[in-house]
């Protein structure tokens, strides 16, 4: 469904040209969940708002052998052409949803200013699928919610509202950037359900963004990590938790409890990864993770590691599995 | 916890939050708001019933009564040719706000257009019109105002488009800063990725939020229009006489202080008290109005 082969994006900075995002490829099949997990400055927003094309450029670049939703390629598209596309074939929803609804407008009102743009639906038909959008996303009492503004609505009630909004719509692709990280756990918990119950009835394909490795055991099959702006590692989820082959793939896995067994058990240390994500502008010949690497090596810090399918649907960057 | 209770206490929150900190907060920039407010009406209201409220024709020449000081048939006096002073002033203030409403409309016009291209679009328009936005800033206002009137005659209409024109640069930086702003909220970028289009965007999302800023801007011009007004009059470049503008009254009166100390007196009163009921008003307003309240108190719904 989504394509994307030597996707990267360059931000034209004062201290010259970084690269956020370098030569990622992936897919996306329809109906399918993706998980992507990295640190902080990884360049996993930084992805996705280039697929939905919503970048400031300048200063960003974005380079691509192939970016293809449904067989349409989107670097083809111009500025208009992709304006119809979001909201309708793809989509985004983000971090804060207590900034991002208009504090000025009814949500009923902004949720219908989806169906009036996407479907050229009347007021009143618009504000009656909104109502629809909202029962739909587990809002209770929707007509009277419809008439709330942003500001009367808790946390959890505002990314459902987004949520809805999302998928008025009704895209086959949505990005989800940390949908739940600013919620606390019990909501997080509730909005998670809700993506997941929305991608098994709906089949929408999602790209799922985190850092908690909790919530890619929760729901998705397929996870990227991304290190520095390259994928380092690609697989199940289940190799994810089982057969971390990425050194840093492991350091992520310590750095979380066991899920599934008790604390008590002896699992090994439960560790930060030690040291810091180098700086863009400031990366080592060969590997971007040797610094960190407790499995370094000689040739690490000479030849940059291709990413590799050392089994099949299983991608990892690195020298230890040559 | 379920999402209700959660929206429940953010309600109570608010209620809290108004009943204290919040009102306080905002009690000095109230008082403002009421004596600049009040000031400024009663200005207004002079302005517009004018002929009904002054006790003469303001041209009504009293020969018998040059230079008569405050008295019962002329509560502010007279002026050299025996002119009732306060009947001036009240059509003066006709003049003014007229001045003020037409250089403010015109000053708006252009700097809200201007600036919300600059901020919206970007990239090299917005460097081209910043550019030029700066450098005509770097005039003192007065002096441009004075070269434009110089270049396209006196009169009422002329000195106003000249002000509104000279003030356009300072409400276009307002305008553009605004919607750099706005721009980068989130619910913009929303708005974006679910397919509004940069029109409807400017409109609803961004045009919003921009209207108490150039509400404060616009009030503080028209202050400023009226110095300005004023400046003009007295430097005998502005409207002509015998139009009953405070300025040109204040120009008469500089020729006979040694006769009247009521001539200049009132006119000046009347441009400094119109003048700082505007600034009170601007000010007021802008506390009022100030996104910071706004956003402080969605803050304070949270979770
Ligand atoms: N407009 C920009 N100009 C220059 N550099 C940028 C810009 N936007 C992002 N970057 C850089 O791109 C890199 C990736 O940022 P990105 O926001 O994608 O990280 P992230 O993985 O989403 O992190 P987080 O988990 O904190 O959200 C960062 O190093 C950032 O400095
Ligand atoms: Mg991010």
């Amino acid at each position: 469904m989504l394509t994307v082969r030597d996707l990267s994006v360059e931000f034209t900075t004062d201290r010259g040209v970084v690269t956020a995002v370098d030569r990622v490829s992936f897919s996306v099949d329809k109906g399918e969940m993706l998980g992507i997990v990295g640190e902080s400055g990884c360049g996993k927003s930084v992805l996705a708002r280039s697929i939905i094309r919503i970048l400031p450029m300048p200063p960003a670049r974005i380079r691509a052998g192939q970016l293809t939703l449904d067989g349409t390629n989107l670097l083809d598209l111009s500025e208009r052409e992709m304006q119809k596309l979001r909201g309708k074939a793809v989509t985004m929803i983000f971090q804060e949803p207590m900034t991002s609804l208009n504090p000025k407008f009814k949500v009923g009102y902004q949720i219908a200013e989806v169906f009036r743009k996407h479907f050229g639906l009347r007021s009143s038909e618009a504000i009656e699928r909104s109502v629809e959008m909202l029962a739909l996303v587990g809002i209770p009492d929707p007509e009277e919610r419809a008439k709330s503004y942003p500001f009367q609505l808790s946390g959890g009630m505002r990314q459902r509202v987004i949520i809805a909004m999302a998928l008025a719509g009704d895209p086959q692709l949505l990005l989800a950037d940390e949908p739940t990280t600013a919620l606390d756990v019990t909501i997080q918990a509730q909005i998670l359900d809700l993506i997941r119950e929305i991608n098994e009835r709906s089949g929408t394909s999602m790209i799922l963004i985190t850092h908690d490795l909790g919530v890619i055991a929760e729901l998705v099959q397929r996870v990227i990590v991304m290190y520095a702006g390259q994928i380092v590692e690609m697989t199940t989820t289940e190799n994810l938790f089982d057969r971390p082959l990425h050194p840093y793939t492991v350091g992520l896995r310590n750095s979380i409890p066991d899920i599934d067994s008790p604390v008590s058990k002896y699992d090994g240390p439960l560790n930060e990864i030690a040291g810091s994500v180098p700086a863009l502008d400031d990366l080592p010949i060969g590997c971007y993770f040797q610094g960190r690497c407790p499995k370094r090596m000689q040739v690490c810090a000479d030849r940059q590691p291709v990413l590799k399918e050392v089994s099949p649907g299983h991608h990892v960057r690195c020298w230890l599995n040559d | 916890m379920t999402d209700q209770n959660v929206n429940v206490s953010g309600r109570l929150v608010v209620g809290r939050f108004r009943s204290a900190r919040f009102i306080s907060g905002r009690m000095a920039s109230n008082k403002m708001l009421m004596v600049g407010g009040v000031i400024v009406a009663v200005f207004t209201l002079m302005a517009i019933f004018a002929p009904w409220i002054a006790p003469y024709d303001p041209l009504e020449l009293h020969i018998k009564d040059r230079f008569s000081p405050p008295s019962a048939s002329f509560w502010l006096g007279t002026d050299n040719l025996g002119r009732d002073i306060l009947s001036r002033l009240i059509f003066g203030s006709r003049i003014s706000f007229q001045v003020g409403a037409i250089a403010v409309s015109i000053a708006i016009a252009g700097g809200v257009l201007i600036g919300a291209v600059a901020g919206f679009v970007g990239g090299i328009i917005d460097d081209i019109l910043m550019r030029i936005a700066d450098a005509l800033l770097a005039f003192p206002p007065l002096l441009l105002a004075l070269g434009l009137v110089a270049s396209i005659g006196p009169g009422l209409w002329t000195v106003s488009l000249a002000i509104g024109v000279v003030y356009i640069p300072r409400v276009a930086r307002v305008m553009r800063g605004s919607v750099l702003v706005e721009r980068k909220r989130d619910y913009v970028v929303a708005a974006r990725v679910l397919g509004q289009s940069p029109w409807k965007i400017l409109l609803f999302h961004i045009g919003p939020s921009t209207i108490s800023p150039i509400i404060v801007v616009a009030t503080i011009i028209f202050a400023l229009a009226i110095i300005i007004e004023a400046a003009l009059s007295f430097l005998g470049v502005g409207l002509v006489p015998p139009t009953p503008s405070w300025g040109i009254d204040l120009d008469v009166a500089r020729h006979y202080l040694h006769r009247s100390i009521w001539m200049p007196l009132f006119p000046g009163i009347a441009i400094s008290l119109a003048v700082l009921g505007l600034n009170l008003l601007g000010d007021g307003l802008r506390d009022y109005l100030d996104p910071r309240s706004y956003s402080t108190n969605a803050a304070n719904t949270g979770s």
